[in-house]
């Protein structure tokens, strides 16, 4: 790649056409993109233990891919924030799947596992304590085993198992598109039940409410 | 599979917060860089933005991400 002065703050414009570009300005453009992603991935990944080889190739495959989505590009953000975000994409995917390599949905299936909300001990003490949190449950529980689709189910459940999507799509053989259709299908259905049976969203929250969790967005 | 009192935390919220006109994960994508910088003005959220922001309420894999986008893009 040709070696210019590093220039990470081309306008957006800029950054699109270096990058469709041949010959020099296109190497100067992919050089930079590359330092852009690499820093920021750094950042983004600090602490999580990835190794300089993941990083390598999280970074190369990254490029690739923004290559690939130039087009996709709609000139509302910095190009580098956008490019960043897919680049934690690739490599939060892979982080992801890695993690849930030798887990199957047929593994996850045993003991009714993805067929209805089974609670572990300290879930099952909370639950028999607090009659709002039973209450909001038995209604769950009803609508996962009665009015949703075993497609639906699988995925609700695996996910709430903490099976990433990724991997939950590969081995249903579905696009992320249909994954998150059936996922928010299911949620759909729950939430229609729970309002039928006179409990508002309101009301789920204050049952499920717990001062040590994490806000519901990030914040800096 | 038996499931903790988080997880089923987790999934009575994502209910709660379950929308009928969501963003899926890719169209997320799309728009995170925007919403980022939108926060970052600290500007009223237009819908295209509070979508994203609705999305990472149901959404944990993606709320990781605005997490580890948010590190990335930190000044300082």
């Amino acid at each position: 790649m040709a070696m210019g002065s590093f220039d990470a703050n081309r306008e957006p414009e800029g950054w699109v056409a270096d990058l469709s570009a041949s010959g020099a300005i296109a190497d100067a453009a992919f050089a930079d993109l590359t330092t852009v992603i690499s820093r920021g991935l750094r950042r983004a990944l600090a602490g999580r233990g990835v190794s300089e080889a993941d990083l390598e190739d999280f970074v190369q495959e990254s490029v690739v891919r923004i290559h690939q989505k130039l087009d996709t590009f709609r000139g509302d953000s910095k190009f580098t924030t956008w490019a960043i975000a897919i680049s934690i994409r690739v490599a939060l995917t892979h982080l992801r799947k890695r993690r849930w390599n030798d887990v199957s949905l047929e593994a996850l299936s045993r003991g009714n596992g993805l067929a209805e909300l089974q609670t572990d001990e300290s879930a099952a003490i909370q639950v028999e304590r607090n009659q709002e949190i039973s209450r909001v449950l038995r209604v769950m529980q009803r609508v996962i085993q009665n009015d949703l689709t075993e497609r639906q189910r699988v995925v609700l459940l695996a996910k709430l198992a903490g099976m990433p999507k990724e991997s939950i799509a590969d081995q249903l053989g579905l696009t992320s598109n249909a994954l998150y259709k059936a996922t928010h299908d299911a949620r759909k259905a729950l939430k229609k039940r729970l309002i039928e049976e006179g409990i508002d969203e309101e009301e789920v929250r204050e049952a499920f409410m717990d001062a040590s969790s994490t806000s519901e967005v990030p914040t800096r | 599979m038996k499931y903790t009192i988080d997880q089923l935390r987790g999934l009575a919220r994502a209910t709660a917060e379950t929308r009928p006109d969501e963003i899926d994960c890719d169209e997320w994508l799309a728009r995170v860089a925007a919403y980022i910088e939108a926060r970052s003005d600290e500007a009223p959220l237009d819908p295209e933005m509070a979508a994203v922001e609705q999305h990472v309420k149901v959404c944990p894999d993606c709320r990781a991400e605005l997490e580890a986008l948010m590190r990335a893009t930190e000044e300082g």
